[in-house]
């Protein structure tokens, strides 16, 4: 590109500064041939601008406020169906969470019993049967009558004795705890808190 | 300063559930919204996605609006950030499917605009614009197209005045070239 033009494309983007235009305009006023090829390519610049003159179909900007409200109740819908798949998986869990906690309640009653024969099984015997004595009445675990030869001890019903006032008569490492996993879930229960208490106490201490 | 008035006048309108505000600011910008669409993109369908686009985000985003600027430099710098993103998104869509304009004659045939004689001559200044890179040629639409001040266009891009011209005169000068040559 010739240096004449580069100094008019200069001039018409605004890059020039004050000095640059005043000797610009001045050549303008005085040089026909540079107010010719000037005019030639403003003429050029301006074949661009034109460009929005050209007549547009109407029928499509008619048309153009109705598709976008289309398009907007479209994603609207598409929103709402997506809030809704997040409640849907929500409440899914809700359920699940509900069920769960019912079958938790149902396994509840088992509780009981697996706790005190997890309590039975770690404590030693001395312990165990001081516990027995004290709440249960089992006649059939302690009942020492002269039998066969030998010497047993029969306890009278709502009789509770405690280890030391027997454990002179009886031998308890001898004593059949089996009978323990016979009892019911409540007496097994009562049981275990005071096995518990016991240990609680020892631990404490 | 009239034009301004009533624009903030319709937002407000709009913003506090007027829908018909809206449909009227549509009225009054699809066209401008279109024509910048248009030249940066080069084609019709292109330009039509953009301008719904543009009108969603509107009505979308209308209540955000903060009165610091004018409206209407507000929705340029939506318009051509659009643009400028469906060049980007095409560029790429051309580099993985390895389209070489094939849709063209298609695209043709779904213009708005009906007389030949016009189709060409928006045919030659694209064929022009295409040559110019993205930036350079959405400050050259600005200027020459939508008829801009450098000052509207900073605020629209977010470049200083100076770069602008300096980014404005390289295009003309691009632009200018092939005109020459093709004659």
């Amino acid at each position: 590109m010739k240096k004449i033009d580069e100094d008019i494309l200069k001039y018409l983007s605004g890059l020039m500064n004050n000095g640059e235009i005043t000797d610009f305009d001045n050549k303008l006023a005085v040089d026909s041939s540079f107010k010719e090829r000037y005019n030639q390519i403003k003429e050029k610049a301006g074949e661009f601008s034109s460009v929005r003159e050209i007549e547009l179909n109407e029928a499509y900007f008619n048309n153009l406020l109705p598709r976008v409200h289309e398009k907007l109740m479209k994603r609207k819908k598409v929103k709402l169906i997506r809030e809704y798949a997040l409640i849907l998986p929500t409440v899914i869990t809700v359920l699940l969470v509900i069920i769960m906690s019912i079958l938790d309640r149902n396994g509840e009653i088992d509780l009981p019993k697996s706790l005190a024969s997890e309590v039975v099984n770690n404590i030693d015997d001395d312990e165990l049967a001081d516990n027995l004595i004290k709440d249960y009445s089992f006649e059939s675990v302690l009942n020492m009558q002269q039998r066969n030869g030998e010497f047993e001890i029969y306890i009278p019903d709502n009789v509770n004795l405690s280890l030391n006032s027997i454990s002179q008569y009886v031998d308890f490492s001898k004593i059949d705890y089996s009978q323990v996993e016979n009892i019911s879930g409540n007496e097994l229960e009562k049981l275990y808190n005071n096995l518990s208490a016991i240990t609680f106490e020892k631990v404490s201490k | 300063m009239m034009e301004k008035d009533n624009d903030f006048e319709l937002v407000e309108k709009f913003v506090s559930g007027d829908e018909t505000s809206f449909n009227l600011l549509v009225r009054k910008y699809q066209k401008r919204i279109y024509w910048h669409a248009r030249q940066m993109l080069g084609d019709h369908l292109d330009a039509d996605e953009v301008t719904q686009e543009v009108l969603i985000v509107l009505y979308k985003k209308l209540k955000t609006f903060s009165y610091k600027s004018s409206l209407y430099t507000w929705i340029y710098k939506i318009v051509t950030t659009r643009s400028l993103n469906q060049i980007r998104r095409k560029k790429i869509k051309r580099l993985v499917t390895f389209d070489n304009d094939e849709n063209r004659e298609f695209v043709s045939h779904h213009d708005i605009i009906n007389d030949i004689v016009n189709r060409e001559k928006i045919d030659k200044v694209n064929k022009a614009l295409e040559k110019l890179p993205p930036k350079q040629r959405q400050i050259f639409v600005l200027r020459n197209f939508d008829q801009l001040s450098y000052e509207e266009i900073a605020e629209i891009t977010g470049k200083s005045v100076g770069g602008l011209k300096a980014n404005y005169f390289h295009a003309l000068k691009k632009v200018m070239e092939m005109v020459d040559e093709k004659d």
